[in-house]
Parts: structure tokens; C-alpha cells; sequence
């Protein structure tokens, strides 16, 4: 063999070996099945003909949707003909092309089929997407956007090798297994594609700033080194607390960031943790704060810290401490599932445990801040950081979730329902206290205030999902997460058992706030920059918009 | 034997994999660089507890040097926390330069290191009781103990339980400070120096808390192998030798937050009360009735605190009688004073670590500011008024408890988040009860003393 030929044999070689470029097998996919439209020509022996046929891509299998076209959707200003509000009369799936034509049977027809009914392929059509992985989030969420004209629903099934059962309502079923997409009819598959492995739950991180290449968009910049953020409602307005352990910016999320509010704590100290607290309807929330302060001594070498509780009222562009050394750490929940956080409950800082054994409600009267007993039992263990109320299991009483020591929990009011694997939470807001304070040979440890997970019904089906922070970084770390990259997890309650999966793309930086609607998804990520004299953070504010037509 | 080695690794993977599927580890470290800046009274400083000698010469002493102390240790705990183990290595000590002898090697502070340096600081389990959903906690080992700041507060080892009950938090001990192993059919099971505490701690309204102790310490080496008691060296329960006593210590403690319009007033208190009896070779048969209190008082206004501290610890004025009146503290590190305690930052060099002088008791006053002048830097300064309870013998035949006036001045500031740089100094202005104190006692006092130390130190 010469030189040449070998040297083009290793050409070939390297380029058969390269993977394809995993964006091509979504080309693939969005080619497979465009939409087409056409119309129906006429019946023939119980199917209909339809003016489609191979020369424009059509292929036995195809799914149609017959539709009435209804009233055109006008634009008010510009006066452009956005669309129509079709209303769908029934499926034809084809089962022969010819020249010039194709033979299409009818499937779950509602009214009669005419001769001239417009039919639009793959638009209009229910489609399920069983994920088999545990993993498959982001590949769903490529497809709904490739594939827009699908009515889509998500499910996650066993990944036990065995073939799952189709959904009912869907005519098209993608199903993600270890071995790729296939994609099923009513009668059988009508495709398959080969997912390259890296691209299966594990999407390339999204930068910041490059939203042409993620699914989150950069919102807006933060305050630099924001170790905690919290969003809270206030009537149709978000706002977004965030804090770098001395300061607290309050900001309004609308069309973007608008800066409500700033403060500190009267008493120096460093702020851990922010919780919006709505007391009463129709006021404006209040804020309450862990903050870290020294003990009440004199200075010596070995003095220690505690933690206190702080509450803030927004005041004429201020944000004021209306009550400071509240002896607790601070915690706000939304108990009734109404989206406002209506109860603010206090826990002890117990040295060795840090998170102690008594639990009080504050309550709020205009002026005066009243702590007393629990009026309603909570889980034990329980912690006021890193926990939200969530009825997950639709049996009427709400489970407490929480993430402690990187652990995602799911308790009732008796038992332990869900444990998951160590990689949740990864949190910058870390506070490093002392065991033994005023000793000369101080040990201390360390406690992460998490970020709590939040509820919000994802895929409509009257549920609940919980959506929570993971992460992955150092094992071994003393203080501080040394987070490397942090994703979002969801969490939902189906047939019985408790079903994990991912939602959007990762991100090289911790997330230190979260937000979830139907409409998407806010996260504070602060990202470290290493640069010769300083350790920098920015922080942004990131978006990652859900298609609402996914959700039925 | 390469294939047993990889065997071995693989063992050794699969266990410690295994064993980590369960366990969450943290290690902390705690890096000390210190340094004595400047001291004119080296003989004050050069160890620990140089109370009991005569460490103040009257044409001053100078020495400056640098050492490190530095802490390593893990944390293992179950992924639900129920269950912790700690353990401790400390090195150090060691100042730069230093080559003193040390079991068959050096300290190793000396030309190319390499000496025998590493001790053990704690080492303990921690458990919480299987099936009790409050906290009750056991830990056992070499621990962190603490009855009160002046009483008893360092490593120690024993058992002690951590629980709470209503509304209180209960804290049950037993620790055993030193032991005497029986070697005779004679010997009984009460000739070790054990202490028992009980302790419970409440929070009276939201803005108090308080705590009852009882602290109960005996030993009892029978007649046989006792030595003399004498309270000048034996002015703390750590230091007495093998003599019989029954001590029993009482005392509340606690503190209440005031707001204020223009800030929090606090107050810190302690009331002790110690009682017993101690029996030595000699036919004396001693009645122990001591005490001590305290208070802080201060208050928070914008970054700055001002707190006044006083105490008050019983002495003794005749220690050849049958009463003990001074007050003992069992082992504790006060850090109050930069010339008389540990306020330095070399805590392995100071002139005493308790809240007293000797058994002559302490009339103890403070009055120091603290500013936090940004989130990375906080200084200070403090005015100290020390005077003894009863008066220390001086030169000339006579008597004095005036020890002094006291200056102290701080810098803390964070390099890092984790890292701190800090420098103190203290200068007092000497009465003539230091001559207690000095090489020459002549009756009066002959020299102030200065120091001024610093430190380097990351956490993690």
C-alpha cells in the first residue's frame, strides 16, 4: 500500500468513526415528519384518497389530521392573518401511496369526512413521549420544538428492557430506550434513530450569555456573588430577593430586571438564606433572613457565631429591618398550594445538629411579631431551609420534600417515602460555625443552606412536580460546594412510585434560586471567574421558557 | 505478587466504594500561623501557665518568634446524620527553629524538620438513639466538653449525652479527668478522678436563655499514696495531686437580648458556687466554700458593641487553715486579657488560663469597644482594671491585689473568605502586686509588660 492510499485510509477511517453531529439526527427527525398540507379527493372502499403522495415525502404510516379550518386569527394592529382556529374532525393514517396520490384509512373520526377537507400531516396530532432513560428530558424537549405542530405529553416509563405500553390517547409514540428513538403507529413503528450516547440526558452545558446554543436565555445580571436568591409573588407581580451575605437587592421580574429595594441588617453579620412571606393577602410581602452574627461578647480569639433570625419590609424604595435576633432560622411555606407563601415557621440553631428540634409559627399582626406553637403537625426530621409543602402522591395531604445533606427526601407525616442519590442541592450559601464556641481549640463544621424545591404541575395533568437543584462537584469538600455543573431535577408521584427525571440543559455553575410556572423556569446561577487578582462571581438571572402546548 | 496486588486494590476499592455508598465525609482543617511579635517579658510567655513561677524579671526580657499549630480532621457521617465519627490529628506547636528533644527525636521545627509533632486532638462517636424522634445524643471519646466557660470547658474524655426534655435541653456527662489503675485486690472503683454534670438549658422568653448545672468531681486514692495539698499550685481541680475530695459545683448561667431603639442591649451572666471537702496526708480535713460571678453588659449599635465586663472569684487568705475558699476552675481557656490569659494568639504561651490568680482569686473589669468596620475588617480596643480578691504576698513582708491596668488593641481582617489576618497587642501598666510575679520582689512593681502577637490562619 503506498503512502497515499494509506493516508486516505485513514482519511475514511476517522471520518466513519466521527460521530454525526448529534443536531443532524433532530435534521432527520423535523425532515421525517414536516408538516404537509393537502386535501382530501375522495372516498374509496371505507379509506380516502388524499392529493399527497411519495414525490412530496409522504410514506405509509403517515398520520393526518382532517380539519374544518375555522375563524382566521387577525392581528389587531398589523392586520396579518396569524392562523386559524381549525377544529379537528377526525385521522387518517396512510396505508398505500401512488402516483400522484395516497390511500389514507380514518382513525378516531368525530364528524364526516368530506371530499376538499383539508389535512395537515403530523399537526394536530397527540403524541406521547415515553422516556425509558430517566434521562430523556432534554431530548423531549428538542423534539417539542423541532415538532411543534405534535399536542405532546411526556411520561416516564420503567427502563426494564421490556417494550412499554402505548399510551391510549396518542396516535404517535416516541420512545426513548437505551438503544434510541423509535418512532410507533397505531400499528406498529414507523421509525427509528440512533440518539449518539453523550446526547442522552446529559446535553452539552449551556453558557451564559450563548443563548443561541441552550435552552436558557440570560435574563438579566445580578448583584456579583449572589449566594441566595428567592422569588415571591406579589398579585401578578415576581419579585426576586437576592443576596452576597451583606446586602439585599429586591428586584421586579418583568419584561426584565427592575430594582425595587435594597437593605442590610442593622447588626453587622452575614445574610444565608431570604424567604418572601405574604402574612396577609393584599399587603406587600415581607422578607425573612438567617443571618450569622457574632455573639453577644467581647471580642476574644475564639469567640463564636449564632444565627438569628431577621424580618424586612420594602418602605419607599428601602428595604427596612422591622424585627431583628429572632431567635430561629427562618422559613416561609405555601401551605394551601395557592402559590403564596402564607406561614413563616421558625427552627432552633442547635450546634450539634444545627437544625434543632423546636419548631415555632410566627405570625404577623400589622405591627407586632408573635411566635407560638405549630398549628399543624410537620415531618420529622425537618428543616426550615431547603423544604417546601407539596401534595405529590394527590392524596389530599401534603408531603414535606426537602434537600439536605445532598439528598433529595419525600416524608409524610410518619414515614420516609423518597430518598434520592447524592447529588442534589450544591448550594454557595455555606456557613461555617463553631461546636465548642469560646474554646480555645475551636471545632467547627460546616451546614449548606439549600435552595428549596419548588411545586408547580408541569404537564397538566392536575398534579404536582416538584422541580430541585442537583448538582455534582467535590466529594471531599470542607466548606463551600466546589459545584462543577448543576442541573435541574424533577420529581413526580405516578402509579404508585416516585419517578425522577431532568428538565433542560446543565449549566457550569451553581443555582442559587429557583422559580417554576407552567410558563417556564427562572434559576440564579453565579458563575466563578478566576482571574489573576481576584475571584470574581457574576450572576445572572436565566430563563428557560416550557411550550405551553406541551401540557395538556 | 502483582497479581495480588491488584487483587488487594481491588478489595480495597470495592470495600472503601462500599463503605462510601453509606458515609458522607468532610474534612476541616484549621492552619495556625502565629507569631509573638514583640514581648519584653519573655519569661511571661515562653510556656504555658508561667503563673507559677516567677516569670517577670525587672529589666525585661525580649523575644519574638513564629511557630505553627495546625488541625486536620475528618467527619463521617450517615447520609442521615444520625450517626458521626470525628476524628483529629494536631501538629504542633512547633516554633521556627526549634530543636528541643522529644522522645528519641526533635520537635522538628529546627534545619530540615522531620520531628516527632503529631498528636491526637479529638477523637469521638457521635450517635443519635435509634427510635427516639427528639434529640438524644450520645458522644464518646475524646471530646469537646463544656460545663460552663469558667468552670470547665476543653478536650476531655468520658461520655456525654446530649437530649432534650419539654422544654429544656439536657446535657449528662461522665468524664473521667485522670486515672489511678488498680494494681491491688485493695484498690477500689472510686480512686479515678471522674465528674458527673447534669445540665439543662432553657430559653425563659424568646429573647433569654439560661442554664442550671450541677457538676459533681471526687476522687478518692484512700490513705494510701496521698500527697499534700497546697493550694498555691493546686488552684485548680486539673492540677490537685493524689489527695481525697468530694467537690460539687452549682451554678446558672445565661443571657438577655434587649432591643432598643437604636440597637440591642445584651447581658451575659455566670453565678457559681462551689462546696465540698479535700483531705491530704496531713491531719487536716478541709471544707471547700467558693464562688464566683459574672457579668457582661453591652449593647450593639450599628457596627460597633461596647460591653463591660466584670467578675468576681472568691480567694483564699490562708491556705494552712481548714477551709478552701478560693475558687477552682476544673480546665478552661480564658481569653480575656492579652497579658494574663490567652488573648494572645499563641494559646500554647500565656501567664494562666483561668479566671483567677493562683488561689488569690480575681476582681476582674473590662470595658472594651468592638467595630465592624466592613464585612472583612473588624478592630477593637479594651481598657482592663485587674486586682486579686485576697492579697499575694510580695516582697518586703508585705501584701498587695492591685495587679495592674491593662491596654489591649485589635485588627482582624479577611484575606479571604477563609483566611484571616489579625495582629493584637497589650501593654500593662503593672501595680505592685505583679511583684508577686517578679524575679526580684522588692515590694514593688518593677516592670510593665508588653506583647503584641499575630496570626495567619485558613479554615476550611
Amino acid at each position: 500500500m503506498t503512502v497515499r492510499r494509506a493516508f486516505s485510509l485513514v482519511i475514511l477511517i476517522f471520518i466513519s468513526l466521527v460521530p454525526a453531529a448529534p443536531a443532524a439526527v433532530f435534521d432527520d427527525i423535523a425532515r421525517d415528519f414536516a408538516p404537509l398540507s393537502g386535501y382530501v379527493v375522495m372516498p374509496a372502499d371505507g379509506e380516502f384518497l388524499v392529493d399527497l403522495d411519495a414525490t412530496g415525502g409522504i410514506r405509509v404510516g403517515d398520520l393526518f389530521s382532517v380539519v374544518h379550518p375555522g375563524e382566521k386569527i387577525v392581528h389587531p394592529v398589523s392586520g396579518k392573518v396569524l392562523g386559524t382556529l381549525d377544529r379537528v374532525k377526525g385521522f387518517l393514517q396512510v396505508t398505500r401511496t401512488q402516483s400522484g396520490y395516497s390511500q389514507a384509512r380514518p382513525l378516531n373520526v368525530k364528524e364526516e369526512i368530506r371530499r376538499g377537507d383539508v389535512v395537515r400531516r403530523f399537526e394536530h396530532i397527540p403524541a406521547a413521549f415515553l422516556d425509558a432513560t430517566g434521562g430523556g428530558r432534554p431530548i423531549f424537549n428538542r423534539l417539542r420544538t423541532a415538532l411543534p405542530g405534535l399536542e405532546w405529553r411526556y411520561e416516564a416509563v420503567a427502563g426494564d428492557g421490556k417494550r412499554p405500553p402505548l399510551p391510549e390517547v396518542a396516535l404517535l409514540t416516541f420512545v426513548l430506550g437505551p438503544d434510541g428513538l423509535a418512532v410507533r403507529g397505531p400499528d406498529g413503528t414507523l421509525r427509528s434513530y440512533e440518539i449518539p450516547g453523550e446526547r442522552r440526558g446529559a446535553p452539552p452545558p449551556a453558557s451564559i450569555g450563548k443563548a443561541a446554543s441552550a435552552d436558557f436565555t440570560v435574563f438579566g445580571t445580578l448583584p456579583e456573588e449572589t449566594l441566595m436568591a428567592d422569588f415571591g409573588r406579589d398579585g401578578d407581580r415576581l419579585l426576586l430577593a437576592v443576596t452576597e451575605g451583606t446586602r439585599i437587592d429586591v428586584f421586579a421580574v418583568g419584561d426584565n430586571l427592575v430594582p425595587v429595594a435594597t437593605g442590610k441588617t442593622a447588626r453587622p453579620g452575614r445574610i444565608l438564606s431570604l424567604h418572601w412571606w405574604q402574612p396577609q393577602p393584599g399587603v406587600l410581602p415581607l422578607l425573612a433572613a438567617s443571618v450569622a452574627v457574632e455573639e453577644n461578647r467581647p471580642y476574644s480569639p475564639a469567640i463564636g457565631q449564632t444565627v438569628m433570625g431577621a424580618l424586612f419590609a420594602i418602605r419607599e424604595g428601602l428595604l427596612v429591618p422591622i424585627r431583628e435576633d429572632i431567635p430561629y432560622l427562618l422559613g416561609s411555606f405555601d401551605r394551601d398550594g395557592d402559590g403564596v407563601r402564607e406561614a413563616l415557621l421558625g427552627q432552633s440553631f442547635d450546634r450539634d445538629t444545627f437544625f434543632g428540634d423546636r419548631i415555632r409559627e410566627l405570625r404577623w399582626s400589622g405591627n407586632d411579631l408573635a411566635i407560638g406553637e405549630l398549628s399543624f403537625p410537620v415531618s420529622r426530621p425537618f428543616v426550615v431551609q431547603g423544604a417546601l409543602f407539596v401534595d405529590l402522591t394527590g392524596d389530599g395531604r401534603p408531603e414535606t420534600a426537602f434537600v439536605r445533606n445532598r439528598r433529595l427526601f419525600v416524608n409524610n407525616e410518619t414515614d420516609l417515602l423518597y430518598e434520592s442519590s447524592r447529588q442534589m442541592g450544591g448550594s454557595l450559601s455555606v456557613l461555617t460555625y463553631d461546636l465548642n464556641p469560646g474554646a480555645a481549640d475551636r471545632l467547627f463544621t460546616t451546614v449548606a443552606f439549600e435552595v428549596p424545591p419548588v411545586a408547580v404541575d408541569l404537564d397538566g395533568d392536575g398534579r404536582m412536580e416538584v422541580v430541585a437543584i442537583a448538582s455534582e462537584g467535590s466529594g471531599l469538600s470542607g466548606i463551600g460546594s466546589g459545584v462543577r455543573k448543576s442541573w435541574l431535577v424533577t420529581l413526580e408521584y405516578r402509579d404508585g412510585r416516585f419517578i425522577r427525571g431532568s428538565l433542560g440543559p446543565e449549566l457550569e455553575t451553581p443555582i442559587q434560586g429557583l422559580y417554576a410556572s407552567r410558563k417556564g423556569v427562572f434559576v440564579v446561577a453565579t458563575q466563578v471567574l478566576s482571574s489573576r487578582l481576584k475571584q470574581k462571581r457574576g450572576s445572572h438571572l436565566l430563563f428557560l421558557p416550557l411550550n405551553d402546548r406541551t401540557y395538556r | 505478587m502483582r497479581r495480588f496486588a491488584l487483587l488487594l486494590g481491588v478489595i480495597l476499592a470495592v470495600g472503601f466504594a462500599g463503605t462510601a455508598q453509606a458515609v458522607d465525609f468532610k474534612v476541616h482543617g484549621d492552619l495556625n500561623n502565629r507569631f509573638m511579635l514583640y514581648t519584653d517579658q519573655a519569661g511571661m510567655f515562653n510556656a504555658s501557665e508561667t503563673i507559677k513561677g516567677a516569670p517577670i524579671d525587672k529589666d525585661g526580657i525580649d523575644e519574638s518568634w513564629g511557630e505553627i499549630k495546625y488541625r486536620l480532621w475528618v467527619e463521617a457521617t450517615t447520609n442521615d446524620g444520625k450517626v458521626k465519627g470525628v476524628y483529629a490529628i494536631e501538629l504542633g506547636a512547633i516554633r521556627f527553629g526549634d530543636s528541643t528533644a522529644l522522645g528519641g527525636s526533635t520537635k522538628g521545627g529546627a534545619f530540615s524538620g522531620d520531628g516527632i509533632n503529631i498528636e491526637t486532638r479529638w477523637a469521638y462517636t457521635d450517635f443519635q438513639l435509634p427510635g427516639v424522634a427528639s434529640k438524644a445524643r450520645f458522644m464518646i471519646g475524646l471530646i469537646p466538653f463544656t460545663v460552663n466557660s469558667f468552670v470547665w470547658q476543653e478536650t476531655a474524655m468520658g461520655v456525654q449525652f446530649l437530649g432534650a426534655a419539654g422544654p429544656a435541653d439536657l446535657t449528662l456527662a461522665w468524664m473521667r479527668g485522670r486515672e489511678n489503675f488498680n494494681t491491688s485486690k485493695d484498690d477500689d472503683l472510686f480512686e479515678d478522678l471522674d465528674a458527673l454534670l447534669a445540665r439543662a438549658d432553657f430559653k425563659p422568653t424568646k429573647d433569654s436563655k439560661a442554664g442550671l448545672f450541677a457538676l459533681y468531681q471526687k476522687r478518692n486514692p484512700g490513705s494510701n499514696g496521698r500527697v499534700a495539698f497546697a493550694s498555691a499550685s493546686q488552684y485548680q481541680v486539673k492540677l490537685l495531686g493524689n489527695v481525697d475530695f468530694d467537690i460539687y459545683t452549682l451554678g446558672t448561667d445565661g443571657s438577655w437580648t434587649i432591643p432598643t431603639g437604636f440597637g440591642s442591649a445584651f447581658v451575659n451572666w455566670d453565678l457559681v458556687y462551689q462546696g465540698g471537702s479535700l483531705d491530704d496526708n496531713t491531719a487536716i480535713s478541709r471544707d471547700i466554700s467558693a464562688f464566683l460571678a459574672h457579668a457582661d453588659v453591652g449593647v450593639n449599635f450599628g457596627k460597633a458593641r461596647l460591653t463591660y465586663t466584670v467578675w468576681y472569684a472568691s480567694g483564699d487568705d490562708n491556705s494552712g487553715d481548714d477551709k478552701i475558699k478560693n475558687f477552682m476552675s476544673t480546665d478552661v481557656d480564658r481569653a480575656d486579657s492579652i497579658i494574663f490569659f490567652e488573648g494572645g494568639y499563641l494559646d500554647d504561651n500565656y501567664f494562666t488560663e483561668a479566671p483567677h490568680i493562683l488561689d488569690k482569686g480575681l476582681f476582674f473589669n473590662k470595658l472594651a469597644l468592638d467595630y465592624k468596620a466592613s464585612d472583612k475588617l473588624s478592630v477593637g480596643a479594651a481598657v482592663l482594671y485587674l486586682q486579686t480578691a485576697k492579697a499575694l504576698a510580695i516582697g518586703g513582708g508585705k501584701t498587695e491585689k492591685g495587679l495592674g491596668t491593662e491596654i489591649d488593641a485589635y485588627l482582624s481582617y479577611k484575606l479571604f473568605a477563609d483566611t484571616e489576618i489579625a495582629i493584637n497587642a497589650g501593654y500593662l501598666v503593672a501595680d505592685d502586686g505583679m511583684d508577686a510575679f517578679e524575679t526580684v520582689k522588692d515590694g514593688k512593681s518593677d516592670a510593665d509588660v508588653f506583647r503584641s502577637t499575630a496570626r495567619v490562619r485558613y479554615i476550611f
